[in-house]
């Protein structure tokens, strides 16, 4: 767990993360979640909500990069979706600069 | 009416994703205490001045939310009793024997109209940890973390919530305290069987089955500052507060379990008797019903369930 913005300066890996092909970047690593750096950084576009895996309102399709992920609910990524480049922002580690969508399920939506 | 029938909420069993997260969360910092593991991974958990065997049940599965919300009742003919009017209303009764979890009686069990599982039993067993009986002490043991005093009440999301109204108050004879209204009908209820404010509440929601908060009572407002610093400490996920609810008066923070499940830990509220009239709240003050200090909702207070 990340305390705090202490140290970040000087960590050597540095991603640019982005909301959208045209999204303004922000700064991401590897051991802190896309949807934290988000929030960290004042950017939107992805909506906030447990911060933990667990309620799906951060879900995106990630459209470039690489990256990792923590432990998703499956009611909101499948391990289908979960190939196919889906997660939620707030499980997502960046390994490289990341563009995703914001593509949250509407309540409901047959699984 | 001296509490006959329903007594209270009994246990709630949350579904988590990683089971250590969930226990250094609920135990370290909510303050809850392990009374034992089943042989299935199911750990449960109480609050330090409850007495029965136990009132939260962590299941590690693939998803977040609510498996099941159960209520004690006054005695075994309150429950065959209860059986009998739930049936007789339509809704199909399971049995579940004794010892499916530990310590604990027959129960029985059914989905009300919101999708929700719903559960009541009558036999518990004392916990080994409850508080003095005999001179007793303030606490059998002095509270940890944000010191939570006892599982409290449930907020569920889910469709029907006219239906699960007239189940509720019909059937097994809560009251509607406070209630908002909007030109479909009820939009949210808050239902109670005891003097407290809320022992249950509902909020109209497309998808069923949905868990919007559990929530623990602290002593006092201070409690509720200490909660905060808790929350700061150790990064938690913060959603809403420290602020007062208008609906209940109480005085809250909402935050998150590692797993996404919301959390509440709250303290006061108003005292509720039968006799007073439901409390009624329009749309348009919504915002100050839900957060009286901010007087607006929150973006995830209507979207962001598990
Ligand atoms: S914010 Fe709840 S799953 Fe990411
Ligand atoms: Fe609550």
């Amino acid at each position: 767990m990340t305390n705090g913005d202490g140290g970040l300066a000087v960590r050597a890996r540095n991603f640019q993360l982005r909301i959208g092909v045209d999204g303004t970047p922000f700064a991401g690593w590897p051991d802190r979640d896309l949807l934290a750096a988000m929030e960290a950084a004042g950017a939107k576009g992805v909506g906030v909500g447990c911060r933990g895996g667990g309620c799906g309102r951060c879900r995106v399709r990630v459209v470039s990069g690489e990256y990792t992920t923590g432990k998703m609910t499956r009611n909101h990524v499948s391990v289908e979706e979960e190939k196919n480049g889906y997660g939620l922002a707030c499980r997502i580690y960046p390994r490289s600069d990341l563009v995703v969508i914001w593509e949250p399920l509407q309540p409901g939506t047959p699984r | 009416m001296a509490m006959r029938g329903v007594l209270r909420p009994g246990f709630i069993q949350l579904r988590v994703l990683d089971m250590a997260a969930a226990l250094t969360h609920y135990i370290e910092r909510v303050g809850l205490e392990e009374v034992c593991r089943g042989a299935d991974g199911r750990v449960y958990l109480k609050a330090w001045d409850e007495f029965d065997h136990h009132s939260v049940i962590l299941r590690e599965a693939d998803t977040a939310g609510l498996d099941l919300f159960a209520f004690k009742v006054c005695s075994e003919d309150s429950l065959n009793s209860f059986k009998q009017r739930i049936t007789d209303w339509g809704l199909a009764v399971d049995e579940v024997p004794a010892g499916e979890q530990p310590g604990l009686g027959r129960r029985i069990g059914f989905t009300i109209p919101s999708g929700h599982r719903i559960e009541l039993y009558h036999e518990v067993e004392m916990s080994e940890a409850h508080p003095t009986i005999v001179n007793p002490m303030v606490w059998p043991k002095e509270p940890h973390g944000m010191g939570a005093i006892r599982f409290d009440h449930g907020l569920l999301y889910g469709p029907n919530i006219d239906k699960v109204e007239e189940f509720f108050t019909k059937v097994l004879d809560f009251s509607v305290a406070e209630r908002i209204n909007d030109d479909q009908g009820a939009m949210a209820l808050w239902l109670t069987v005891s003097i407290k404010a809320h022992d249950i509440a509902f909020v109209r929601y497309p998808e069923p089955a949905k868990f919007h908060h559990v929530a623990f009572l602290l002593e006092n407002w201070h409690e509720v500052g200490k909660a905060a610093d808790i929350i700061t400490h150790y990064n938690i996920s913060l959603d809403a507060g420290p602020t007062r609810h208008g609906i209940t008066r109480g005085q809250t923070i909402y935050f998150f379990d590692p797993s996404g499940n919301r959390n509440e830990v709250y303290a006061g509220g108003y005292a509720y008797y039968p006799d007073n009239p439901t409390r009624s709240w329009t749309m348009d003050q919504v915002g100050r019903g839900i957060f009286y200090y901010e007087r607006r909702l929150n973006e995830s207070f209507l979207s962001v369930v598990t």
